[in-house]
Formats: C-alpha cells, structure tokens, sequence
C-alpha cells in the first residue's frame, strides 16, 4: 500500500508520498484545509518541498535525478527549495544557496550508509541541524584521505563524554591483566614453565572464550536467574515447612473427630440435615410465593391509594379525570372484548353445524355414489328371496306356456285381434320384469362383487341360470345392471371377459346377443360364493 | 493491483490523491465531499 498526495500552484507544489497511513492521515487534513481555505496569502507561501519516503523512491533515483536537476535548475528555482517560512529572511539568504549542494551531500550519505529509514521532512528541518549534517557528512565523505578519517574518529571518541561510555555498558570492569600475569606467573619464561602454569592457562583461555562467546547482558541476566532461583527455592522451602504443619495439625484433628463420631452416628446426622433441608426449601419457596402475591397487592393497593386520596389541587383533578377515562375505555374494551368472544364461539357453534351436516349428507352422498354400499341381506330376506324365486320361476313357466298357447291361438285366429287382452298381457309382463329386476338385486347382494365386471359376470349367470335365457344383449344386461346397482356396463367390460373366455358371442343370432360359458359359470361358483 | 488517482481544482490550485488502497481512498474521498458540502450551505446562508 502506497499513499501520495500533492498540492500544486503553477510550478510550486508540496507533495508528500509515504508507505504510513497515519503519516499521510495525518498530513491530508492538513493539506485539503489549504486547498479548501485557499487564499492568495498561502498561495503565495507555497514552496517546491518534496517529502518522499524512501522506501517508496530508492536514495540513488533521488540522487541521480538531483544531480540531474542540478544542472537543470536555475539560481530562481534554488530560492524556492525552502521549508515554509520557518525561520527567518535574515537566515534565508545563508542558508538556500548551498541548501541544494547540501541535500545532495546528505543524499549520497544515506545511499551509502543506508542509514534512510526515516521519512525525510525538509518542512520540519532546522537550519542549526543542516549545518551539524553538513559537517558529520563531510568528515565521512571520501574525498577526505583515510588517515585523516581515522583521527576524526580517535577526535571524537576522545571528545565523548565518559558516561555515556558507561551508559552503553552498564558494568565497569577493572584492569587486572598485570595481577593475573604476576600471579600466576605468565611473565616467567618459557624454561620455567610448568604443568600447573599450563592446566591454569588453558583453565583461563576456557573461561576467557565463555565470556567472549557470550553477551555482557546475558552473563547478567544468568546471575540475576540464579540469585532469583535460589530466593525462590527458600521460600518454597518456607512454604512446605508451613504446610506440612498445617497438615499434621488437621490429620490430629480428623483423628480425634473419627474416634468420637460413628459412621452410623454420621449417616443418621446427614439424613435429617438433607429432610431439614427439603422442608426449608419448600417453606421458602412457598414463602417466596406468598411474598410475591402480597407485593401484588400491596402495588395495586398504593395505585388506587393514590387516585382515591382527596386532594385540591387542580393538576390532582386533572389526572383523577384523565384516569377515569382510562378506566371507563378499558371497561368498554372488556365488553368489547366478551361480545367479540360470544360471537366467536357462535360461528363456531354454527361451521361445526355445517360440516356434521356437510359430512352426513354430502359425503356420505359422495361415498355411495363411489362406493354403494350394499348391506347383506337378513336371514328372513333370504327366505322371501328363495320363494319368490320359486314363485318367478312358476310364473315365468306359466308366462312361456301362456305365450305359447297364445301365439297358437292368434295364429289360428289372426282375425280375432282383441286389443285389451294385450294391454293386459303386456301389463302382466312389466310386472314381472319389475319383479325380476328385484329379484336380481337380492341376487346380486348375495355374492361379493368387487367390481362392475364381477357385476356383470353375476347378472350374464342370473340370466342364464336363473332366468332360463340362452342369451342376452348389452341392452338387456344393462337394464337390469343399471336397476339393480345403478351402474352400466360398457363394451370394454363385455372385451374383456371375452378375451378370458368368460363370456361368448352367440355367431347364429341376427342381432349381437351374447351368453355365459361354462368356465364362466366355473368361476362364478368358485369366486363369488360366500 | 488497482491505483486510484483523484485530482481537484479551484482556479490554479490543484489537489491530487493518489493511492493504492481502496478503503481509506473512500473514508477519505468522503470526509472532503461533506466538508465541501459544509462549506457550500456556509456560504449560501451568508
């Protein structure tokens, strides 16, 4: 992340380029305060002064494209080069003209030494600090020869105070090289050495390198551990002493209480502690309870206390009214209220009317026209069933005979037509029907028919069997289907149980008339008898 | 990586932001629009 900003003029800007937000934050106000209350006065103050961040903008760009501008700039664009009127025109004049030379010299420094780790603000620069910079920089520039280098350096440490010395090493040390070497004999020469002098020199040379190869700091900061550590093992000892007897003290004390207690003794005591208890905490909640409820009615008591207690003064009256106001809505709501539960409950009353209604009829409508319900026949209808069918089946030998006696005679008496013997004739033969029609649906209540072709197969065996006729047509079949279930079989139905070889086409007849065959006849005795 | 150049003039004057974060381009861009903001309604209320 980068951040610039800059303020231009013509050819005079500030511009200031860092790598820190809270620089450049900081720095932001400041200049859009000069943009926005910008006035011929500022203007006129406005500088060339370039505050970079060298991080951002490597030293060697900045040097070389000063040196560039150097040959570039005029003796007008040198004057420019100023921090903001920070000092005075007095020193202005002394300090402009080299001030270029002088940034450049300061420059190749920091490029060298790499010592550019702070942003440059030449605004916040003191003439006093230039000229210190200026000389720091010429004694370490190159063009100085190297002898004369080394005694500005000897100069200067010689020059330092010697508390800073000690400052930056915090323990002094002695010098007892010439004590050492005298006793322990390191002047004598080599003829007179012995194993000693060696096993102690080599013991000191050991020593020496530990020192060496270690910091001063770190050799403290070990002496102070070791000082820390063995205060520390002294208190923990104090701390273990003291312990151990408060732990001896309580093992006397728990021995005593063991021999004067029994475990029996113990568990009754704990018993009636754990009842107490229970019966503490019941009290106290009930307690509690009764505390609440009193604390509800004393609040509610203090409310009324308030609005009943006689007072003269007008605000008194004023809420008095304004609080029976109150009261009366809130009354008014509560009617409000109850009257809107009545009527509730009252349309309830009523949709629960509507739908036992709606299930009794409607539903129940609906049901039996998916599903008639057939109810099995009682064991005395069973009996009627069996004599009329006795009785139907005299009548419709009677019928056949009577028929045939009666084509005989209209045969021979072509002639003698008499119309209302036929009417009542014909008579005869509706009734009759209309007997076989119940007659089938007794038939049919008789067997489990699960669906209209079970239906079908049912009536094609009455017919047959039961009624005596070879064959019947669809429309015969369905009279009696449609009378007796309310149902009409369609051709699919008569398909299908063809194709089983439950029902055949009689080839023979005229019209297509069709009977029961004998695997049908089979399957109705296997299938629907109950 | 996305570089944000903002420039402002007021006769001569320029002002130009430059930046490569986009978060602290927006706070600032915003904390100058409601004090040129501030500065209109002071103006047109003298």
């Amino acid at each position: 992340m980068y951040y610039k900003i800059k303020i231009n003029h013509n050819r005079s800007e500030i511009s200031l380029i860092s790598l820190n937000k809270d620089i450049i934050e900081r720095e932001m106000d400041l200049y859009f305060a000069y943009f926005a209350n910008a006035s011929e006065e500022f203007i006129s103050k406005i500088k060339k002064v370039e505050i970079v961040h060298p991080k951002i903008k490597p030293i060697d760009e900045i040097v070389s494209t000063a040196l560039n501008e150097k040959e570039d700039i005029s003796s007008e664009s040198l004057e420019t080069i100023t921090s903001n009127d920070s000092f005075e025109n007095d020193n202005k004049k002394e300090i402009e003209k080299p001030l270029k030379e002088e940034i450049l010299l300061k420059a190749q420094d920091y490029s060298k030494n790499e010592l550019f780790n702070q942003v440059v603000d030449l605004r916040s620069v003191d003439a006093s600090q230039i000229k210190s910079q200026i000389e720091e920089i010429k004694l370490t520039n190159e063009t100085i020869p190297k002898e004369q280098k080394e005694e500005i350096k000897e100069i200067k440490i010689q020059n330092e105070p010697q508390e800073k010395i000690n400052q930056n090493n915090n323990i002094e040390y002695e010098d007892k090289t010439e004590e050492i070497i005298k006793k322990y004999g390191f002047d004598k020469k080599e003829e007179e050495i012995t194993p000693q002098y060696l096993e102690l020199k080599n013991m000191i040379k050991m020593a020496q390198n530990e020192i060496n190869s270690k910091p001063e700091n770190d050799i403290q900061e070990e002496a102070k551990q070791q000082i820390n550590t063995k205060q520390n093992e002294e208190y923990a000892n104090e701390i273990e002493k003291n312990l151990l007897l408060e732990f001896s003290k309580s093992d006397e004390q728990n021995q005593d209480i063991k021999e004067n207690n029994n475990e029996n003794e113990l568990i009754e005591k704990a018993d009636d502690v754990s009842e107490n208890q229970e019966k503490y905490e019941e009290d106290y909640f009930k307690k509690n309870e009764a505390n609440d409820i009193k604390n509800d009615f004393e609040e509610t008591d203090l409310v009324f206390a308030k609005y009943k207690q006689p007072n003269n003064d007008e605000n008194n009256d004023k809420n008095k009214e304004v609080l029976f106001d109150i009261f009366e809505k809130s009354n008014l709501c509560k009617e409000m209220h109850k009257l809107q539960n009545e009527e509730i409950e009252r349309l309830q009353e009523n949709i629960d009317k509507q739908n036992d209604l709606f299930n009794r009829t409607v539903m129940d409508e609906l049901n039996n026209s998916r599903n008639p319900i057939i109810q099995k026949p009682t064991e005395t209808e069973l009996k009627e069933f069996a004599q009329n069918l006795d009785t139907a089946i005299q009548k419709s030998i009677n019928n056949q005979e009577a028929d045939e006696k009666n084509i005989q005679e209209a045969q021979y008496n072509t002639t003698n037509i008499n119309l209302e013997e036929t009417e009542t004739k014909n008579n005869e033969i509706n009734e009759n029907n209309t007997n076989q029609n119940d007659d089938f649906k007794i038939f049919l209540a008789m067997y489990e028919a699960e669906s209209i072709e079970d239906e079908f197969l049912i009536c094609a065996y009455y017919i047959k069997n039961i009624l005596s006729e070879q064959s019947f047509t669809m429309k015969s079949i369905n009279a009696k289907l449609f009378k007796a279930s309310g149902k009409i079989a369609g051709i699919s139905i008569l398909e299908n149980l063809i194709e089983k070889g439950l029902i055949e086409q009689i080839q023979n007849s005229d019209t297509n008339s069709y009977s029961i065959t004998q695997e049908g006849e089979k399957y109705f005795e296997n299938c629907f008898q109950r | 990586m996305p570089q944000y150049v903002f420039k402002m003039k007021k006769g001569d004057l320029e002002i130009e932001f430059s930046s490569d974060d986009a978060d602290f381009v927006e706070q600032q861009l915003e904390k100058w629009r409601e004090e040129i903001l501030k500065k209109k309604v002071e103006n047109q209320a003298d």
